[in-house]
C-alpha cells in the first residue's frame, strides 16, 4: 500500500469530478460482473491448479475471495472504468476457452 | 477517476462500509457474544449444577436411547465436555419416509448423568446467539446465510480499501485524541481497527470460508459433476450398514472411549453415532472433540458396535489443502480456545463492535457539518441517523431483554423458548421505534440509557428469581455466575459512559472553525 505515493495532481483533479456513470458501471463491474469474474477464475484454478482433483477444488473455493477482494479494490482503483472492463472482458475470455474445452475433453468426476 | 489510490479507497470504504455496517454490527455482537455460547446457556439454565464424567454419562444416555428409542436407525450422543455439563442426544426414527416431519424435540433429549431429561427451563441460550449471527430470525435460513456473506464480502473490502485508505497506520495508531468531535470519532474508529486487524481480517475471511461451498460453488462445478460427488470425496461415508434383524446387546462403551483417547494423545470424545443399535449390525462411530485442535474437524474411529473391535479407518488423513480449510474454520470457530484465549477472542470482537458503531457514527459525523442546514438534514441523513441510533444503540441493549426475560417468563410456558427470542425482538423493535420518533441526540441518551439500567437488572433479576444470585455464587465460589453478572454490570457501566458521553456534547457543529489543512486531510479519511 506503501508504493503508490499520493499522485501531487490529485487535489486539482478533485475539483475536475469523473462523470456519474463511471460509479455506476464501476459498481456494475465490480459486483455482478466482478462474482462472474471470480467464478470463473475459481473454475480454472479448481481445474489446472497442479493438485489432486479435491484439493485443488478446495484451495481454488479458499483463494476466491481473496481474488474477487482484489478485483473489486482494482476495479475502484482503475484510471478509467471502461478500461477495467475490456481488461476483465479480455481475462474472462482468455479464462473460458480453455476451462469449456478442459471439461468437454476429459468430462468432470 | 484521476483520484489517487487512498481517495478512491476512500470512497469504497465508506460506502461499502455504510451499506452493510448494521447488520455486520448486529453480526459482530452476536457473534462475540456466541464466544461464550456455552457458557450463556449454562446461566440460561440455572437449575443445572454439578457435571459428570464422560462415560458415566454416555452410559446414563444409552440407557436413556434403550428406554426411549430401541428401534431407531441411529443414535447420536454429544457428551458433557469442557464447557457444558448436559448430555445432548438425539435419534433418526426408523420410519422415516412418508410420515409428515417431526418436530425436532421429539427426537431430541437434553440428560444429566444419569440418563433422565433434565428439568430445567426451555431456552435456546447461547445458541440462539449462535445460530442468529449467520441465520439471523425471522426469514429462511438460506436467505439469511446470502444476504450474511454480502456483508461479509463487503466487510472484506471494507477492510482491505480501510487499510490502503489510511496511510500512516501506525503513526496514527498513537493518536487517541479525545473530545475533539469528529476527530476522536475517526481516531476511535482508527485505534479500534488497527488494534485489531488481524483479528478483523482473520475473521471476516474464515466466516465467508466456513460458508464458502455456499457462496462460491463454482470451483467445484468446475470439478465435479455434482456438489454431493465432491462433499463425498471431501467427507468419506461409509455405506450405509445393512440391518441384520438379529438383536444383539451394544458392547460396553467405556472401552472404547477410553482407545479413543489415547489414539487422540488424550483428547476427549466430542460426539458418538451409533448405527443400527440394538441390532447385530451395530456400528459406533466416535468423533474427536473439537476443543481439542484448531482444525474444526475431528477425527472420526469407528468399532463394531456388538464386538466392540475397531473398524480400520477409510480415509488417510486431510490433504493441504483441506486441512488449511479445516483450520480457517477452526480458527473462526474458536472452539478450541481455552479461558484465556477465548477472552482475547471476546475482547478482539468487541473491537470489531467498535469498529464498526464508530464507522457508522463518523459517517454522520463527517458529514454534518456540511449540510446546507445542519438543524434539517436531508431523508438520507436521518436515515443513516435514525438506524445507527437503533442499531448501534439499541441492539445491543435488546441483547439484555433476552437475559431478563430468560428470568422474568413464566417457567411452564408454552413456547417459553420462542417467546425469550420475541422479547428481545420486541424491546428492539421498541427501540428503533423510539429512535425514529425522538431527534438523534435525544435518542442516543435515552436509549443508551435504557441499556445501562436493563443490564444492571439482569444481576438484581438474577438474585430475586433464582437461588444462583451474587451473594450465593460469591460464597460458593461459582465462577460461571460470578462472571456473567460481572459481564453484566461492566455493560451496564459502558451504556451509562456512552448516555453521558452522548448527553454532555451539545451543539457540536458550531463550535467547529477547524483550519482548513485539518479539514482536507479528514476529506480523505
Amino acid at each position: 500500500m506503501q508504493t503508490h505515493a499520493p499522485r501531487k495532481a490529485a487535489p486539482a483533479a478533485r475539483s475536475a469530478e469523473p462523470p456519474r456513470w463511471h460509479v455506476a458501471l464501476r459498481l456494475l463491474l465490480a459486483i455482478p460482473l466482478g462474482y462472474g469474474w471470480t467464478a470463473l477464475a475459481t473454475a480454472s484454478l479448481a481445474r489446472f491448479l497442479p493438485l489432486p482433483a479435491l484439493e485443488a477444488t478446495i484451495a481454488a473455493t479458499l483463494a476466491s475471495f481473496g481474488i474477487y477482494a482484489a478485483l473489486i479494490v482494482w476495479i475502484f482503483h482503475a484510471q478509467h472504468p471502461g478500461r477495467a472492463a475490456l481488461l476483465m472482458a479480455l481475462s474472462a475470455a482468455a479464462m473460458a476457452g480453455p476451462l469449456w474445452i478442459s471439461i468437454l475433453l476429459e468430462g468432470r468426476l | 477517476m484521476k483520484a489517487s489510490l487512498r481517495q478512491s479507497m476512500s470512497w469504497l470504504h465508506t460506502w461499502s462500509g455504510l451499506l452493510f455496517g448494521w447488520l455486520l454490527f448486529t453480526m459482530f455482537v452476536t457473534g462475540t457474544a456466541a464466544y461464550f455460547n456455552e457458557e450463556i446457556t449454562r446461566w440460561m439454565q440455572p437449575e443445572l449444577k454439578g457435571r459428570a464424567a464422560p462415560e458415566q454419562a454416555v452410559e446414563g444416555a444409552l440407557r436413556y436411547l434403550e428406554r426411549t428409542a430401541p428401534d431407531a436407525k441411529s443414535w447420536f450422543i454429544s457428551p458433557p465436555g469442557r464447557r457444558t455439563q448436559t448430555t445432548n442426544v438425539f435419534w433418526q426414527p426408523a420410519d422415516d419416509g412418508g410420515e409428515k416431519r417431526r418436530r425436532r424435540r421429539d427426537t431430541s433429549a437434553q440428560l444429566d448423568s444419569e440418563g433422565s431429561k433434565v428439568e430445567a427451563r426451555d431456552t435456546r441460550g447461547g445458541f440462539f446467539l449462535y445460530r442468529f449471527h449467520f441465520d439471523l430470525h425471522y426469514m429462511p435460513v438460506i436467505w439469511a446465510r446470502y444476504l450474511v456473506g454480502l456483508a461479509a464480502m463487503f466487510m472484506l473490502v471494507a477492510i482491505v480499501s480501510g487499510v490502503i485508505t489510511h496511510k500512516k497506520i501506525f503513526a496514527d495508531f498513537f493518536m487517541l485524541r479525545f473530545g475533539k468531535g469528529q476527530r476522536s470519532w475517526l481516531d476511535a474508529h482508527n485505534v479500534t481497527a488497527v488494534l485489531a486487524l488481524p483479528f478483523h481480517l482473520m475473521i471476516t475471511y474464515t466466516g465467508l470460508v466456513t460458508l464458502a461451498t455456499l457462496y462460491m460453488p463454482w470451483g467445484i462445478a468446475a470439478t465435479y459433476q455434482s456438489s454431493d460427488s465432491f462433499f463425498e470425496a471431501r467427507f468419506p461415508s461409509r455405506e450405509e450398514v445393512e440391518r441384520l434383524d438379529r438383536p444383539a446387546p451394544l458392547a460396553p462403551i467405556a472401552p472404547m472411549m477410553a482407545a479413543a483417547r489415547t489414539a487422540w494423545n488424550g483428547a476427549p470424545v466430542g460426539s458418538i453415532r451409533i448405527a443400527n443399535p440394538g441390532d447385530a449390525s451395530a456400528r459406533i462411530s466416535l468423533t474427536r472433540a473439537s476443543e481439542a485442535s484448531i482444525a474444526s474437524r475431528g477425527e472420526t474411529l469407528e468399532f463394531n458396535g456388538v464386538t466392540g473391535a475397531p473398524i480400520t479407518p477409510v480415509s488417510a488423513g486431510l490433504g493441504g489443502a483441506a486441512l488449511t480449510e479445516s483450520t480457517m474454520i477452526g480458527l473462526h470457530a474458536g472452539r478450541y480456545a481455552h479461558i484465556g484465549l477465548r477472552w482475547l477472542y471476546f475482547l478482539s470482537g468487541l473491537g470489531g463492535i467498535a469498529m464498526v458503531g464508530t464507522g457508522l457514527v463518523l459517517w454522520t459525523v463527517k458529514r454534518r457539518q456540511k449540510l446546507p442546514d445542519p438543524m434539517r438534514p436531508h431523508l438520507g441523513f436521518r436515515i443513516v441517523e435514525k438506524l445507527n441510533v437503533a442499531t448501534v444503540a439499541g441492539f445491543p441493549a435488546s441483547l439484555a431483554g433476552y437475559f431478563l426475560a430468560n428470568r422474568l417468563l413464566p417457567l411452564r410456558m408454552e413456547g417459553r423458548a420462542d417467546w425469550e427470542v420475541h422479547a428481545m425482538f420486541m424491546l428492539w423493535a421498541a427501540f428503533a421505534a423510539w429512535a425514529v420518533l425522538r431527534t438523534a441526540r435525544r435518542g442516543w441518551i435515552e436509549i443508551l440509557g435504557a441499556g445501562a439500567l436493563l443490564f444492571a437488572a439482569v444481576p438484581i433479576v438474577n438474585l430475586m428469581t433464582t437461588e444462583r444470585g451474587i451473594v450465593h455464587s460469591l460464597i460458593h465460589g461459582d465462577l460461571l455466575f460470578i462472571g456473567f453478572d460481572a459481564a453484566m454490570l461492566i455493560c451496564a457501566a459502558l451504556f451509562a459512559l456512552a448516555a453521558r458521553k452522548a448527553a454532555r456534547k451539545r451543539a457540536e457543529p458550531k463550535q467547529r472553525a477547524r483550519p482548513a489543512p485539518a479539514a482536507k486531510r479528514e476529506a480523505v479519511a
